[in-house]
């Protein structure tokens, strides 16, 4: 297990270089000069463009930006931001906190309900409760969701006024300490509930077809047969099975959610990476893109390997050797 | 009449014409709101994101705009709707030959951390623009040198007479910055993104900033002009104008950045607001690439200002702006020649200019197949699509591209590769503005249309104090632009903007006294609490 596991450090280490390669010259080779950009459509100053890029060594081939780079993350240095004029890793660790807030509690929520009505719709196949989720979960899974967003934003701050429009607290009032807390807390709701109700289908689907799948298999029939009780031979030999599917798609899910959710942050104006991602691109803020795109491969690279370790936890007939 | 005069009453007509021209106007059945604020109150401005810097002039920041507007001042600012007023200078003058300007500064004015400002934190402003090139170097290139014969003037040494130089002390990125904070730094530009640095003259002062949250300014209590009347003022990030929308119709919000377009109409009779329509010195158009073998033909160009129905464009995009019928802004009346108009719909007229041309319509009846830019902003791909159908009845086949604004700024600025581009822009605050986008090396002119004798008028209307003979020149300009169509004028662009009533002394109410986004005058009215 433990050069198992070594293997697929040294892989994902691999894979995170390769990533961060390509990702450095694609943004590259992408049109737009960000120099030019900076320096805004009126009355742009040559001159200024000229010295900015000198300033930020765009006028060096892209080998060399890219192993001056390489050069900078091995000693921890992950670059500037031209647009923020600040250290990457600085505006990436603001934003890292309330990202996590909103995608991890919507994944959270979305998982457990998910799975829970995925079973539970397996368990009674084709009954109404079954068929009512089923549409619901097609509905939801078809519904872009900054528009799922806006409605709620209408319906539930504009129309019943029980909860905020946008944001992450109330700016008027202020809060510190415990009452703070509970501020972000009820700022949370909107934009959580939007993201859940998105990405519940996914669970909801995986689980439900992977009992069903499952249920269906050769040794259930048998265990059946065996006279074992339908409760036992859910919990102890279906569940665990059906459960591996969704282990998988958790860990690819908990991976991606360091890089946040850019159009439910947008529209809740909640301060994440999804956010600061898209602005980074609209700006070609290559060193920021840079950063970003590094701290979602290492992300994915090490929930991979978490991943592998609770397929076995989960399923002790999975050994991972030489 | 003696040349100082004359720049004189030039200047005079320019600060007091200007405000007159404002074009700002109430629509609708909205009650003038009653005079008088309650003191005190937070007021939540929503922004469209986080400044990069924390002190201006260094780059053009304009998420820090409307925050500097209150924190910062110039020597003269340009108050809303391009109106010229004093700022930090209480007056000024220009020499006999027009080359000397001096200005005589406010005494007993103190930056935020109590030091005194001096005519020294002016003159290092402006030597350090020059010097290193920032942003708004181009609005100071007639600055030879600066001299501070005391704390309270600054006289300005010219290469040359320049009428225009007062409205671009006003304008953008111009604003006086404490040279104690800055001088003897290392490096002075690295210091614009500390918070340390955001120490002004103005009404109100830097509290704290909140990272993609939020920007909090306080009361400067030692304000030397009128008192503000706000506690604070908390600028707060709601990127989606939509999601901003909905936020101020809730009261989370105050006052908006913008206004969805279809919202634009909403509260025109609604007795709880008041709507302001401004017209902006800002215009959208076509131009076109001068190197390309079609659309350097003047008859092209002009075949698509006949094609273009302008007045269609306007109803279906305009808002709060106006039918663009001229070539130079209508807020510049003394300098509108009304001789020279963009032409009137005519599509047999484009077609023949067209076959003029020497073009023929092919079997789809299409005399040219051209390809057009533009980037994404607002409603531009839909108004992209209308002047793609405008121009195919004339038989001009227009394949549209729309696509983001990097991508844009490479194709069409850095590599010229592009036939017809759409673009707006501001094109003042003096009607010289004009230059950037049609002098041979004006900074926005993409497509490089160059005539001689466009830059010939241009450079003596800018020497000219006389506005009768500096009109000559700006009519020479418009003869030119009506002849060589080097832009087809789209719409002018402007606002129609709801303010609640519950809100007074907006920059809308008091234009002749507030800078655009300058909240001195703004607090919540004691009859609407």
């Amino acid at each position: 297990m433990r050069r198992y596991l070594l293997k697929r450090m040294l892989t994902g280490l691999l894979m995170v270089m390769i990533s961060v390669a390509i990702n450095f010259v694609l943004v590259r080779l992408a049109p737009g000069d960000p120099m030019v950009m900076l320096a805004g459509v009126d009355n742009p100053n040559p001159a200024q463009i000229a010295a900015l890029t000198e300033k930020f060594g765009l006028d060096k081939s892209i080998p060399e930006q890219f192993f001056i780079y390489v050069g900078g993350v091995l000693r921890g240095d992950f670059g500037y931001s031209y647009v923020n004029e600040r250290p990457v890793l600085a505006l990436i660790g603001e934003r890292v906190g309330p990202t996590l807030m909103v995608t991890l509690t919507a994944l959270i929520i979305a998982v457990a309900i998910g799975t829970l009505l995925g079973v539970r719709c397996a368990r009674k196949s084709g009954g109404v409760f079954d068929q009512i989720i089923c549409g619901l979960s097609y509905l939801f899974d078809s519904t872009p969701s900054f528009w799922l967003g806006l409605m709620l934003i209408l319906l539930f701050a504009s129309t019943l006024h029980w909860l905020p429009t946008s944001g992450m607290v109330n700016m008027r009032a202020g809060y510190t300490g415990l009452a703070r807390v509970g501020d972000i807390a009820y700022h949370l709701v909107l934009p959580v509930s939007t993201l859940a109700l998105i990405t519940m289908p996914y669970y909801f689907r995986i689980a439900r077809s992977s009992v069903l799948q499952v249920m269906s298999e050769d040794f259930i029939t048998t265990l059946r047969a065996t006279g074992m009780s339908e409760k036992r031979l859910f919990n102890k030999y279906v569940l665990r099975n059906a459960l591996i599917p969704t282990v998988t798609v958790v860990g690819s899910s908990l991976a991606h959610l360091i890089g946040g959710a850019v159009f439910i942050e947008t529209v809740f104006s909640w301060p994440g990476m999804g956010q600061l991602l898209y602005s980074s691109i609209s700006k070609r803020d290559y060193p920021l893109l840079s950063g970003i795109y590094l701290i979602i491969a290492l992300s994915i690279a090490i929930m991979m390997i978490v991943v592998d370790i609770v397929y076995s936890l989960i399923d002790p007939r999975i050994k991972y050797t030489d | 009449m003696k040349l100082t005069k004359l720049l004189a009453l030039t200047l005079v007509l320019c600060m007091i014409g200007a405000s007159a021209l404002a074009e700002i106007t109430m629509a609708g059945d909205g009650q003038p709101v009653k005079e008088g604020a309650a003191p005190g109150g937070t007021f939540v401005i929503q922004t469209a994101g986080d400044p990069t810097y924390y002190a201006p002039d260094y780059r053009s920041d304009d998420n820090l705009w409307p925050i500097a507007q209150n924190v910062f001042n110039r020597l003269i600012k340009l108050a809303a709707g391009d109106g010229l007023d004093y700022d930090l200078a209480s007056s000024y003058e220009f020499s006999e030959d027009g080359k000397d300007l001096t200005f005589h500064l406010r005494e007993g004015v103190k930056w935020h951390d109590g030091v005194p400002f001096t005519s020294a934190d002016v003159k290092w402003t402006y030597d350090t623009i020059i010097e290193k090139s920032w942003s708004r170097v181009s609005s100071l290139e007639s600055i030879d040198t600066i001299e501070c014969p005391d704390d309270n003037t600054v006289v300005m040494h010219l290469k040359a007479a320049d009428v225009t130089i007062i409205p671009k002390l006003g304008w953008y990125d111009t604003f006086i910055l404490p040279k104690h904070v800055f001088e003897g730094a290392e490096d002075p530009e690295a210091l614009f993104t500390q918070e340390s640095t955001m120490i002004g003259t103005g009404p109100y002062k830097y509290d704290s900033h909140q990272t993609g949250v939020s920007f909090t300014l306080t009361r400067n209590e030692d304000f030397w002009g009128d008192k503000p009347i706000l506690d604070k003022l908390i600028f707060v990030n709601i990127g989606d104008e939509d999601t901003a929308y909905q936020a101020w119709l809730n009261g989370e919000a105050d006052y908006l950045y913008s206004l969805p377009e279809i919202n634009t109409f909403d509260h025109d009779n609604d007795p709880d607001y008041r709507v302001f329509v401004s017209l902006y010195q800002n215009r959208t158009y076509l131009t076109f690439n001068f190197d390309d073998p079609d659309v350097s033909k003047v008859e092209v160009r002009q075949a698509f200002a006949k094609a273009i129905d302008r007045q269609g464009i306007f109803d279906r995009f305009g808002g709060g702006g106006a039918l663009a019928e001229y070539f130079i802004s209508p807020l510049q009346p003394l300098y509108l020649d009304k001789q020279y108009k963009m032409p009137d719909r005519d599509i047999e007229g484009a077609k023949k200019l067209l076959e003029q041309a020497g073009y023929t319509p092919d079997a789809d009846g299409y005399y040219l197949h051209l390809s057009m830019v533009g980037f994404e902003s607002g409603n531009w791909t839909e108004m992209a699509q209308a002047i793609k159908q405008y121009v195919k009845e004339a038989g001009i086949d227009l394949d549209v591209q729309m696509i983001d604004y990097g991508a844009w700024s490479d194709q069409v600025k850095v590599n010229k590769n592009f036939q017809v581009t759409m673009l707006a822009g501001y094109q003042g605050p003096d009607v010289s503005g004009v230059a950037g986008r049609v002098q041979s090396n004006g900074g926005t002119n993409l497509g490089g249309y160059n005539n001689p004798e466009v830059d010939a008028a241009l450079a003596a209307s800018n020497i000219e104090a006389d506005t009768a003979k500096r009109a000559e020149y700006l009519s020479i300009v418009q003869k030119c632009m009506c002849e060589d169509m080097p832009m087809v004028f789209l719409m002018e662009n402007g606002s129609h903007y709801p303010i609640k009533m519950s809100i007074v002394g907006t920059p809308y109410d008091v234009p002749e006294k507030a800078a655009s986004s300058e909240m001195t005058y703004t607090g919540f009215s004691a009859d609407h609490p």
